[in-house]
């Protein structure tokens, strides 16, 4: 334990380091983009969050272009405990999303927080290497635009499954999930939900699906990446008090269980 | 400024007098006349009343009203018997609160006092109900582009039928896509594409957004190229909790779009999206 504790302590300094000075910029674009990990210690299989902090040190108001969704435009390359080095696809797809261009103001800072998992899915625990890219146009109010991309290294240590630890993490997302009033508070916590491939989550995502306004779907997407037989037997006994529309999607996560013969 | 969403409901309180009177004469007939009536300001400030009416040509009678407004929650806002001669109203009011939606209820209790009958008619009560849930509203297409070729790109922007658009936590606003057929996933023709699409498509975003973009991809293109269009439908719609239990509600569209790969006269192949008047390519493909 005595050991857990300094090696989490060597891993926050090196993030406090990586965040101050990853991916500072050069002279020609007066921004800086930092990279962190509000948890750098998480356990097997908890969502792993990465902290995106632009701040304009210029006089002038600076649109950064995050890309498609604010995500298309971030990279993640991997270097697993295994020593593999994993590429996974920039998210790049069709359909709505929150507007791309970020205007930042003179000395204003803009944050954001992605869920690693969305791009890599942390499936053995150890010490991972994450190197996260922002790959973005900025536009100065004269109209100058530029392409630059901004890097940071950021250390994390998996540790292994802890099932108290995921359930208390259930808990507390699924208490968000269920908000009736606040739609994005709601989704953002269902769509972490929905993210903890591990059979601890069938629980908390049936209560989401049974529960929740806004994060039904995304429990339902949940459920079929976990799609053990409990996951299975939750969307389909909850076929019966669905709307057309969750039918389908029940219906196209239990198809896709199917294929993937869990 | 006030807008009327509740159903006023007016009643007709007849006395054993109006009954006695009219036997008597016709022209001394007398009522109670009560009704409720609630309301949403453009704040969201949640106003209530009551109205009781003994107004008559001849008798001198004395209104009384007791009003009181309740919300979702629970919370209540009373104005107890109120009198004036003939006539009288009672207005209440419930501040906004964003965690306190749905319908609202207005009640009010009726009566009146005749002084040269020396008695009073009791008990009738009236009652309104105001929905207060702020919902998208004026959504609207704010422009198109193509931000990389071949991706169109669509933005649209909407309010708050209820203060500003930070008042629309309970709403998100989404996309629905059907594609050609119904199968799910849909694959689009192949070659010359490579790609297939859940379908329906289904997606939204929290309703505080009150902006998005709809960004239609080109798909990963597959060689050799053939010649080949599709068409998906699509609309925007909105759903909130306190509206009809979250049920969707259409706000744009259907429209169609369009995507195509055609073959050229020098055998090279170009690609196209058309969107209403909005349009992206890329010519040629590689």
């Amino acid at each position: 334990m005595e050991k857990s504790y300094s090696r989490v302590a060597i891993i926050l300094f090196v993030v406090f380091v990586a965040g101050t000075l990853a991916g500072q910029t050069t002279t020609d674009v007066p921004l800086t983009v930092s990279f962190s990990a509000p948890e750098s210690a998480p356990s097997l299989h908890e969502p792993v969050y990465i902290d995106v902090t632009i701040q304009n040190r210029s006089a002038q108001t600076i649109e950064v272009d995050l890309g498609i969704k604010r995500k298309a435009n971030f990279q993640f390359i991997i270097e697993t405990p295994g020593g593999v080095t994993v590429r996974p696809p920039r998210l790049i797809s069709s359909g709505i999303g929150p507007l791309s261009r970020i205007p930042v103001g003179s000395g204003q800072t803009y944050q954001q927080r992605l869920l690693l998992n969305e791009w890599f899915q942390f499936d053995l625990p150890g010490d991972y290497s994450v190197k996260a890219t922002l790959l973005a146009t900025v536009r100065s109010v004269e109209g100058a635009t530029l392409k630059k991309e901004w890097s940071g290294q950021i250390p994390l240590w998996v540790q292994p499954r802890n099932e108290d630890r995921l359930r208390s993490i259930c808990q507390d997302l699924v208490e968000a999930a269920v908000n009736p009033h606040d739609s994005r508070i709601a989704r953002d916590a269902a769509f972490a939900l929905s993210y903890i491939v591990d059979p601890v989550a069938v629980p908390y995502l049936e209560q989401v699906l049974k529960e929740s306004y806004f994060g039904k779907e995304l429990a339902i997407q949940g459920l079929g990446r976990i799609s053990n037989a409990e996951a299975v037997r939750v969307l389909r006994s909850a076929m019966a008090d669905a709307d057309a529309e969750l039918k389908m999607l029940i219906q196209r996560e239990l198809m896709r269980a199917r294929n993937t013969d869990h | 400024m006030q807008s009327l969403c509740g159903t006023r409901r007016a009643f007709i309180l007849a006395s054993l007098t109006t009954v006695l009177a009219a036997l008597v004469s016709p022209l001394r007939v007398w009522a109670v006349a009560g009704y409720s009536g609630a309301s949403a300001g453009s704040d969201g400030t949640v106003y209530g009343w009551g109205v009781t009416d003994v107004t008559t040509y001849s008798y001198i009678h004395t209104a009384y009203v007791t009003t009181t407004l309740r919300s979702p929650n629970g919370r209540t806002a009373t104005r107890a018997w109120l009198s004036a001669r003939n006539s009288i109203r009672a207005d209440v009011s419930l501040a906004w609160d964003s965690t306190d939606l749905g319908t609202y209820t207005t009640t009010s209790t009726h009566k009146a006092y005749c002084t040269q009958m020396g008695w009073f008619i009791n008990g009738a009560t009236s009652n309104a109900n105001c929905n207060v849930c702020p919902e998208p509203v004026n959504f609207r297409e704010t422009g198109w582009g193509e931000p990389f070729d071949g991706v169109l790109q669509f933005s649209y922007a909407w309010d708050s039928s209820i203060g500003d658009r930070a008042e629309l936590t309970n709403c998100e606003v989404g996309e629905y896509v059907t594609f050609p057929t119904s199968t799910d996933p849909w694959v689009w023709p192949r070659p010359p594409w490579y790609e297939e699409s859940p379908n329906p498509t289904i997606d939204w975003v929290p309703g505080t957004d009150a902006v998005f973009t709809d960004d239609h991809l080109t798909g990963t293109f597959l060689s050799p190229y053939k010649e080949a269009t599709f068409t998906t439908t699509q609309k925007y719609r909105y759903r909130c909790k306190c509206k009809n239990n979250n049920t969707p509600v259409d706000i744009y569209g259907p429209h169609t779009i369009t995507r195509s790969v055609t073959k050229k006269t020098d055998g090279k192949y170009k690609y196209t999206i058309t969107k209403k008047a909005g349009t992206a390519s890329i010519d040629p493909l590689p």
